[in-house]
């Protein structure tokens, strides 16, 4: 059974009186411990794609799956139980409680699932550490680097051990250097924990961590070639390695 | 920096940040709007009857007027024409009385007669035919209405003024007498100028005088001295009349009416000032939830090279617009207001002088207001500025904690708590060490005193919310609550600051109102409830109007259930340069002074020196003007010439603007030559009823008379509600004031929500349902307004009784200072849950956020 699968999907705007077909006839499917990456110049739809993945927008048509449960079938508390407790999500801007600390920023979540401070703190601390910032659960974000913040926001979207990982743009902000801890964080976190990972970017090097590489170009999916040719200015390692090939 | 550049910038600010900068203007536009009105108000009331006296005394210079209502004799009239340096002399009748339609509806007005010789003196009667003032029916007077009088008594008003047909009848109720008469035409502005927006009925000469029963009686010659003669026949009157007449400018009332509207005036001032301060912290509220942006502005431009002087310009400019724009919104709503809700004309001030009812707006109040707008936006666009002292441009924004722009060391918040402490000091000191004139500074610091300890207080709240939080199991929303507030510094302490000045301004403007009301309420009770039944003219409720009570006073003694009849007398004397009001009791009533009236003395003593004679008790501010202390002599004109009275005890206003005199009756009576009484006080017996006996009064009365039978308990009413009709204008500012306050924290509160929405949709991708995010806002406004709420309720107290201590001293008027905290409490609870409720729906509508726009760069 796929973690994440979306079929047929289909989702249209209308922009000041005309239709945008932001996807057209989706299906994707990521397994537990994939790294799924998702290329597509600005306004192809893949944040769409994201928040119907999340179950965060309604599809015109189609499905979108999570451990098999189809997302619109759902009641309004059991979608928002999958959303808290099976689904972590990771944006461009972290988007952190500013001069909360760090530890407190990465146990939100908990805290909306009912956990009291004091047996949230010690999980999202774990969290932390398994994303290099032991040393900083105490530091507010303004007291950390821009590539630190974003692990904060990891650490924030796994810390209830989520199945899958929706990541949108999540090193848009940073600097190629944490850019690629970053992703490569991401990718030992999905395989180690068996998560299934949807990385949505136009970092080229993120397709050197993914298991698949598919790509939105007018609200369709491309896989194998075609998505590689969505790649801005892919480097030669990722052009050689070409996994998902 | 280029003009069009400054100009760029505003436009771009105004489009980029349309809610701060309307929550700015708005703030403003509540101060200018709030000032404008009053001022427009309060003016109005002395212009409009300058113009209204304007048109009655026409080209006159000067005035001969009698000191009692006994008047002078007509014949007075043809001896003054006769003296060199007169070209005209007039005869007037002034009367204070009141007319009734066939509905029912009664109003008072000031009856002033017209005759043949007026015209000449181009004034009331320069347009009105003498036909006009010709009955059509021969058993009925005629009476010529002004268009306000006739709308207050429903009287259709023609387009014109012109005859009714058919001439409507009315009743007119004047020193006891009640006559019928045909109401011949409704005088508009093309007749009578401003005449028309009076409250007065005018009639024939003759007629009036029989309607009164005065034959040959006057009180008024206007007279028009010959150029260059003024001063010579101002002798030669005074030679004339004598000691029982005043001879004055033609426009004299005019000075009297402003001097009765002084201490009003200053009240009503000292609101509007209240609200305008509260209205410039509003602004200041405001603009400090747009100082983080404009900070960030400063820095970001400091970067491209901006030099500090051309960041001053651009602040400056825009505060400039900004000030610019909201004091004219201001001043248009505040014209709305004057013409609305702050038109009430003061309805006790027609017993006494001729009011007008327009509105008349002269190019101070404008001038004061749309500058006092400007400054104060300027004032408050400030802090910003503070930033450029810094040597390295972005240090101000970005190198401290919490978002960019919104931070608050907690040595700043500590400085600014001293600083806070210095001037609640300052608040207590001042008036100790310089009197209540010091008040009106004193409130200001507490104001700003109150602001200032806001940053500490917030801090030390959300700490200890935090810890509870941390403890109290299910408690989660409430600890994201203080977390979000701990991240939006400078936004928090804005609205925390925005609802303490909102409190503050409130509990202590609608605390220091009802003391006002509390203590004429206990004044007039206390006077009016010595005796059980008053028989006096209608509307009169100082008693002041003479009626002809011959072998009345003996007749109502005579009816069953009656313990003793009283005769009271009181009167209007124009001296000191106010109209003062006359309180001659009956030696053997009760309570001469009001109870709780007295600012110095010794009540039971001064009562007994009263009863003995040679004594008065006169209002603290006439003393005060006189240079007269307790024993003192006072010098009271009268008209068998100077009384000298001692000084027994000095009182408050009694809830007359100009003041009171109280005296023995004994010497009223002589000294002032008048008998007539102008009430009669009744007991009844304490086995009978009182509404049974005052309907045997009444029949005893007659059907023919203009007298009024009331119980003690419905004249204390009636003066209560006149009273209260007289302070209007401060229970309007108050729930302005509370209403403006409920709009300011809502929009403030409400735009906070609105932008914050973003991180609201993180929280719900992180799993927070919308309840959920209902909660927690509920939680920060509730934090962030109690707070702010329970720091202004505190000052609002102080604030209360600084502005008690004012009223008393500087206006007279008998305010008696009292804390209820059980309406503190309610007016704290009215004003959070008004926000609260108001607050639902944008609470509601933001809750529901979309949980992709936190996926938006920057949104």
């Amino acid at each position: 059974m796929s973690a994440l699968e979306l079929e047929r999907v289909c989702k249209r705007y209308t922009d000041a009186g005309e239709v945008v077909r932001a996807l057209e006839d989706v299906t994707l499917s990521v397994q537990p411990g994939e790294i799924a990456v998702l290329y597509g110049p600005s306004g192809s739809g893949k944040t769409t794609m994201l928040l119907i993945a999340g179950g965060l927008l309604a599809p015109d048509s189609g499905t979108a799956q999570i451990s098999g449960r189809d997302l619109a079938l759902l009641r309004r508390d059991e979608l928002l139980a999958i959303q808290r407790e099976s689904l972590g999500f990771i944006y461009q801007s972290p988007r952190l409680m500013a001069g909360v600390p760090a530890v407190e920023n990465a146990a939100i979540k908990l805290l909306a699932g009912g956990m009291g401070l004091r047996s949230a703190r010690p999980r999202a601390a774990d969290w932390l550490e398994r994303v290099g910032l032991a040393d900083r659960l105490d530091h507010t974000p303004e007291q950390l680097s821009g590539g630190e913040r974003q692990r904060v926001a990891i650490a924030r979207a796994l810390v209830s051990s989520p199945t899958v990982i929706l990541a949108d743009e999540p090193t848009a902000n940073l600097d190629s250097r944490r850019a690629r801890e970053v992703l490569a964080l991401l990718a030992a976190l999905g395989r180690d924990r068996g998560a299934a990972v949807l990385v949505a970017t136009h970092d080229p090097h993120a397709a050197a961590f993914a298991d698949t590489v598919v790509a939105l170009r007018d609200g369709r999916l491309l896989r194998g070639e075609q998505a590689y040719e969505e790649l801005p200015a892919a480097p030669a390692a990722v052009r050689t390695a070409r996994p998902g090939l | 920096m280029a003009f069009s550049t400054l100009v760029y910038f505003y436009l771009r600010r105004l489009r980029s940040h349309p809610v701060q900068e309307g929550l700015a203007g708005l703030g403003i536009a509540i101060g200018v709007a709030l000032v404008f009105a009053v001022q427009i108000a309060n003016g109005s009331i002395t212009n409009a009857s300058r113009h209204v006296v304007a048109s009655i005394v026409g080209v006159a210079d000067v005035q001969v007027r009698a000191r009692s209502e006994g008047g002078l004799p007509q014949t007075l009239v043809e001896e003054v024409r006769r003296l060199p340096g007169v070209r005209v002399a007039a005869p007037v009748l002034n009367l204070s009385g009141s007319v009734r339609a066939a509905s029912g509806r009664s109003v008072a007005v000031q009856f002033a007669s017209a005759d043949a010789t007026l015209p000449a003196i181009a004034g009331m009667a320069r347009q009105l035919e003498q036909a006009h003032l010709t009955p059509r029916e021969e058993n009925l007077p005629g009476v010529l209405l002004p268009k306000a009088t006739a709308e207050r008594l429903a009287i259709a008003v023609h387009p014109s003024a012109g005859i009714a047909r058919p001439a409507p009848v009315v009743s007119l109720l004047v020193r006891g007498h009640a006559v019928r008469a045909n109401v011949l035409a409704l005088l508009g502005p093309e007749d009578v100028g401003s005449l028309s927006d009076a409250l007065a009925a005018v009639l024939d000469l003759e007629n009036l005088q029989k309607v009164a029963a005065t034959p040959g009686r006057i009180t008024t010659i206007l007279v028009q001295a010959r150029r260059g003669s003024r001063a010579k026949v101002e002798e030669e009157l005074r030679r004339l009349v004598g000691p029982g007449a005043d001879v004055a400018s033609a426009t004299h009332d005019i000075n009297l009416l402003r001097q009765a509207t002084i201490p009003s005036d200053k009240a009503t001032g000292f609101f509007a000032f209240v609200s305008a301060l509260v209205g410039l912290l509003l602004a200041f509220g405001a603009m400090l939830m747009s100082i983080p942006e404009r900070r960030r502005m400063i820095a970001d431009l400091r970067i491209q090279g901006a030099s500090p002087g051309s960041l001053a310009e651009l602040l400056l400019f825009q505060a400039l617009c900004l000030g610019v724009l909201a004091s004219v919104a201001g001043i248009l709503v505040g014209d709305v207001l004057s013409r609305s809700v702050f038109h009430q004309t003061p309805g006790y001030l027609a017993l006494a002088f001729p009011l007008g009812t327009q509105t008349v707006i002269g190019w101070q109040p404008v001038v004061l207001s749309l500058l006092g707008g400007i400054v104060a936006t300027c004032l408050a666009t400030c802090p910003p500025l503070f930033d450029l002292r810094r040597s390295r441009a972005v240090d101000a924004v970005y190198h401290h904690g919490g978002e960019p722009g919104q931070a608050l060391s907690i040595r700043t918040r500590t400085a600014m708590f001293a600083l806070g402490g210095a001037l609640l000091a300052c608040s207590v000191l001042l008036p100790l060490l310089l009197g209540t004139s010091a008040a009106v500074v004193a409130i200001v610091c507490l104001a700003f005193a109150a602001v200032l300890t806001i940053p500490l207080a917030f801090t030390a709240v959300l700490k200890v919310v935090e810890a509870i939080a941390t403890k109290v199991p299910d408690s989660n929303m409430l600890l994201v609550a203080t977390r979000t507030l701990r991240s939006t510094t400078a936004r928090s302490l804005a609205l925390a600051a925005t609802g303490a000045i909102a409190v503050y301004g409130t509990v202590a403007a609608t605390g220091a109102h009802r003391d006002l009301l509390d203590g004429l309420y206990r004044d007039y009770s206390g006077y009016v409830t010595t005796t059980d039944l008053w028989v006096a003219n209608p509307h009169d409720y100082l008693a002041t109007g003479t009626f002809d009570a011959t072998g009345l006073a003996a007749r109502a003694a005579a009816v069953p259930g009656v313990r003793s009849v009283r005769e009271y007398q009181g009167a209007f004397l124009d001296a000191y340069g106010r109209r003062i009001w006359v309180i001659a009791r009956a030696p053997e009533a009760e309570g001469l002074i009001p109870a709780g009236q007295l600012v110095s003395g010794n009540r039971a003593g001064a009562e007994r020196l009263l009863r003995t004679g040679g004594w008065a008790v006169v209002s603290a501010q006439i003393a005060r003007q006189a240079h007269v202390g307790l024993g003192g002599v006072i010098a009271v004109p009268s008209p068998t010439g100077t009384v000298r009275l001692r000084l027994a005890a000095t009182t408050t206003n009694l809830g007359w603007s100009p003041g009171a005199i109280l005296l023995n009756r004994g010497d009223y009576r002589r000294r002032w030559g008048e008998t007539a009484p102008t009430a009669l006080e009744v007991d009844v017996s304490p086995s009978a009823s009182v509404a049974s006996v005052r309907g045997r009064v009444r029949d005893v009365l007659g059907a023919g008379s203009g007298l009024q039978v009331q119980t003690s308990a419905a004249r204390a009413e009636e003066a209560d509600a006149l009273a209260r009709n007289g302070l209007d204008r401060l229970t309007q500012i108050a729930l302005l004031l509370t209403a403006a306050a409920v709009l300011a924290m809502t929009a403030a509160i409400g735009a906070s929500i609105w932008q914050r929405r973003p991180a609201l949709a993180s929280l719900r991708i992180q799993g927070f349902r919308p309840f959920q995010l209902r909660v927690i806002l509920m939680w920060e406004s509730v934090l962030v307004i109690a707070t702010g709420s329970a720091i202004g309720a505190s000052a609002g107290v102080y604030g209360h009784a600084l502005i008690d201590r004012y009223l008393r001293s500087v206006t007279g008027f008998p305010t008696a200072f009292s804390i209820s905290l059980t309406d503190v409490v309610l007016a704290v609870c009215a004003i959070v849950g008004a926000t609260l409720l108001l607050l639902a729906g944008p609470g509601a509508a933001a809750s529901r956020v979309q949980p992709g726009l936190a996926l938006r760069e920057g949104g």
